[in-house]
């Protein structure tokens, strides 16, 4: 077979758009990062950023936070989601309609939706005022440190579940309705269903659900620093406060070190996570 | 210097509020058909006053005005401009924070130098020395809005109620607000700490009794001769937030009151203090315009009751992009020219009462003021120092998040200073701050 189908000018045009606003910054970052910045002069200072970085007090919440927050919402909504799509797809007949409102909250901002939501569940709110109704006293969902984090996972479920059941509804669409009939016709039960059928053929599914919430979760940022600010005191800071809050106090050289951190984190663990997974895919 | 420089502040604050002929504005010309664009982070009553006067100078010179709203956080917005100048993308006139804020835009390469201008001398003669490069003698702000000075806002109904005297030590403070406390459901003092500036206030405020304490003490502290926890003075500001937490003085949830509802507390008596700044008259008057009378000003107590002052912010000013289209600048001049104006005052003033003084000579403030800001203006000319920032570069990226553990407890004054002092140090060298 020619492998040479195409000139390899034809790539050109593409490799350079990747090669400026992928490469370029990426490796122009790694160089900021270690430099004292002020956008217009830098002065190199070595691996000085990334020592300071770690010795803050606001990293070491934002670790610890950033890795609850991320997990916790990933795990929740790959649940959450594969139980959803099950229903929805188990020919109820709500079935589209429900298609609309579990995607819903997705189209909204993450900015809009933390506004809405701190405005529900302040201290005069409308949640507040439903547990007054049973005598439950004043609940401070967000500016209580035992569970202002809690509160920001269940928001980012509740927005993100939407786009986890459509990527999981389309993997279950996509299953042809002939093994089902065949794994019938054998007499295997429903858990024997899923576990040979469903499960394997939806890993791929899984895995989409799994990279993208982990890498936004690591991401996240807009919507914890509307909700929270990532207070109270440090108890709702992650990586993304941290970059932010020094971005604008004009520490530009410390908080890129932070965004290359963030960067490292993400590949560290979502590259071999989605070798594992597609392994996995393999043996079933 | 830095005495004489606050001394200087003062009066010049005074004779804004005193002056008395009003200016005429130039006659107008036609810029039909140009665009300026405008940036500013400020809301509420004195953004409608902005508004107010750009509606006003597009009607005199045809020219349009296209806002642009930024972050509300100073910081934020600060530093938004300094992104946006080091790419190229300044609006033609935008809304800065003087002093050190205004050196790091470099205005040297993005900042219009005023100084040749007439009607420059307009402005007060301090607020021009702030806003005037030392090296080369360019003037780059026109003043925005008023001056603020912070200290304690009570509620005269309820200290009479109560029959409590005014405080001037802290100690007394701490009596009155015990007996309020005791005798009252209401809140002694309110602490809108949800956000950045709320929670910042009382602490910034000691200011002044630390430069009485060492009046070099902003030089000595950027040049690191000094470290903030050797100040009593400035240990004193935390120990304040430490005290209202932990006998129980503030709101019982501190972190969900925003400055609107303790200014709305305040006024309706539900909470009997509040210690901020000037500008809370505004929002009273926005929200509770018939309690205006009802609350009077104090400064923030101290040690000492015969060494009483208050610290005082300057307005933030309008800057002109230096690189502005050469069509566009004569607008430009001529509406920061307009904004000097005791016409564009007038306009100001039908959206919102001063709260301060304008830092423009000549001009007179409407009878309209209320109590509260002529008593902390009367405190201006007797004893007050710019807030530290005016002085000192230095501030790290978590002090909010530390006054708000201080003021909640999980902080003591030993802590939060440590966590200050560790923060600020992290952003004297980033800033590459001599000796940091």
């Amino acid at each position: 077979m020619n492998k040479k189908t195409y000139p390899i000018r034809m790539a050109i045009p593409g490799l350079l758009i990747y090669l400026i606003i992928f490469v370029i910054p990426t490796f122009a970052s790694f160089y900021f990062s270690m430099t004292r910045w002020n956008l217009r002069t830098s002065e190199f200072t070595g691996l000085e950023n990334y020592v300071t970085f770690f010795t803050m007090t606001s990293t070491k919440s934002a670790l610890k936070n950033t890795a609850i927050y991320a997990s916790v919402c990933c795990l929740a909504k790959l649940i959450l989601g594969l139980l959803l799509a099950r229903y929805v797809c188990s020919g109820v007949r709500s079935g589209n309609y429900l298609k609309i409102l579990i995607f819903f909250p997705t189209l909204l901002g993450n900015v809009v939706t933390a506004t809405a939501f701190q405005s529900i569940l302040e201290p005069n709110g409308i949640v507040n005022q439903v547990l007054a109704v049973f005598g439950i006293p004043t609940v401070r969902f967000l500016t209580d440190k035992r569970l202002a984090l809690a509160t920001c996972c269940v928001i980012d479920i509740w927005q993100g579940l939407g786009t986890a059941t459509i990527i999981f509804i389309a993997g279950l669409s996509a299953i042809p309705r002939d093994y089902y009939e065949a794994a019938s016709i054998d007499g295997a039960r429903d858990f024997q269903v899923f576990r040979k059928i469903t499960l394997p053929l939806m890993v791929p599914s899984i895995n989409t659900v799994l990279t993208l919430s982990l890498i936004g979760g690591i991401r996240t940022y807009d919507l914890i620093y509307t909700l929270t600010g990532g207070g109270p005191g440090y108890a709702t800071e992650v990586m993304g406060s941290v970059v932010y809050k020094l971005f604008s106090r004009g520490s530009y050289g410390l908080a890129t070190t932070g965004n290359v951190i963030i960067f490292v984190i993400v590949s560290v663990i979502v590259f071999p996570l989605n070798a594992f997974v597609s392994r996995w895919e393999e043996q079933l | 210097m830095k005495k004489k420089l606050a001394f200087l502040m003062s009066a010049a604050m005074l004779m804004g509020m005193m002056g008395t002929t009003a200016q005429a504005s130039e006659e107008a010309q036609d810029f039909s058909g140009i665009t300026l664009t405008l940036a500013y982070n400020t809301s509420g009553d004195v953004a409608d006053a902005f508004l107010e006067q750009f509606a006003a100078f597009e009607a005199l010179t045809g020219c349009t005005v296209e806002v642009e709203k930024l972050a509300s956080d100073a910081s934020e917005s600060d530093s938004m401009m300094q992104i946006r100048a080091a790419t190229g993308e300044l609006p033609d006139i935008w809304l800065n924070s003087v002093g050190a804020n205004l050196k790091s835009m470099s205005p040297q390469e993005n900042c219009y130098d005023l100084s040749g201008q007439e009607w420059i001398g307009r402005i007060a003669d301090t607020y021009r020395e702030i806003g005037t490069d030392d090296e080369t003698g360019a003037v780059y702000v026109v003043p925005a809005t008023t001056s603020n000075v912070a200290g304690v806002f009570y509620n005269k109904t309820e200290y009479e109620a109560l029959g409590l005297e005014i405080p001037v030590t802290w100690d007394e403070f701490l009596e009155n607000c015990e007996i309020i406390r005791q005798n009252t459901d209401k809140d002694p003092c309110a602490s809108p700490y949800d956000s950045a500036s709320g929670v910042q206030i009382l602490f910034l405020a000691q200011y002044f009794y630390v430069q009485q304490e060492n009046p070099d003490f902003a030089e000595q502290y950027t040049n690191r001769e000094v470290e903030l926890h050797e100040s009593e003075a400035y240990m004193r500001g935390l120990t304040k937030m430490y005290d209202l937490w932990e006998k129980g003085y503030q709101t019982e949830d501190p972190l969900s009151l925003s400055f609107e509802d303790a200014a709305l507390q305040l006024a309706n008596g539900e909470a009997v203090m509040l210690i901020c700044r000037t500008n809370v008259m505004g929002t009273v008057e926005m929200l509770a315009p018939e309690k205006l009378d009802e609350i009077g000003f104090f400064p923030l107590p101290d040690e000492d009751g015969d060494a009483l002052g208050v610290a005082t912010w300057m307005p933030t000013g309008w800057v002109m992009n230096q690189n502005i289209a050469a069509e566009k600048e004569a607008c430009a001049l001529a509406f920061l020219e307009y904004l000097t104006t005791s016409d564009a005052i007038d306009v100001y003033c039908t959206k919102t009462t001063p709260t301060g003084a304008f830092m423009l000579k000549d001009i007179e403030l409407p009878d309209t003021v209320s109590n509260a800001v002529v008593e902390a203006q009367e405190w201006v000319s007797k004893a007050s120092s710019p807030v530290m920032e005016y002085f000192s570069d230095i501030k790290g990226a978590n002090i909010a998040t530390i006054l708000q553990m201080a003021g909640t407890g999980e902080y003591t004054p030993e802590e939060a200073i440590a966590e200050i002092e560790q923060d600020n140090a992290i952003d004297a060298q980033q800033k590459g701050i001599e000796g940091w």
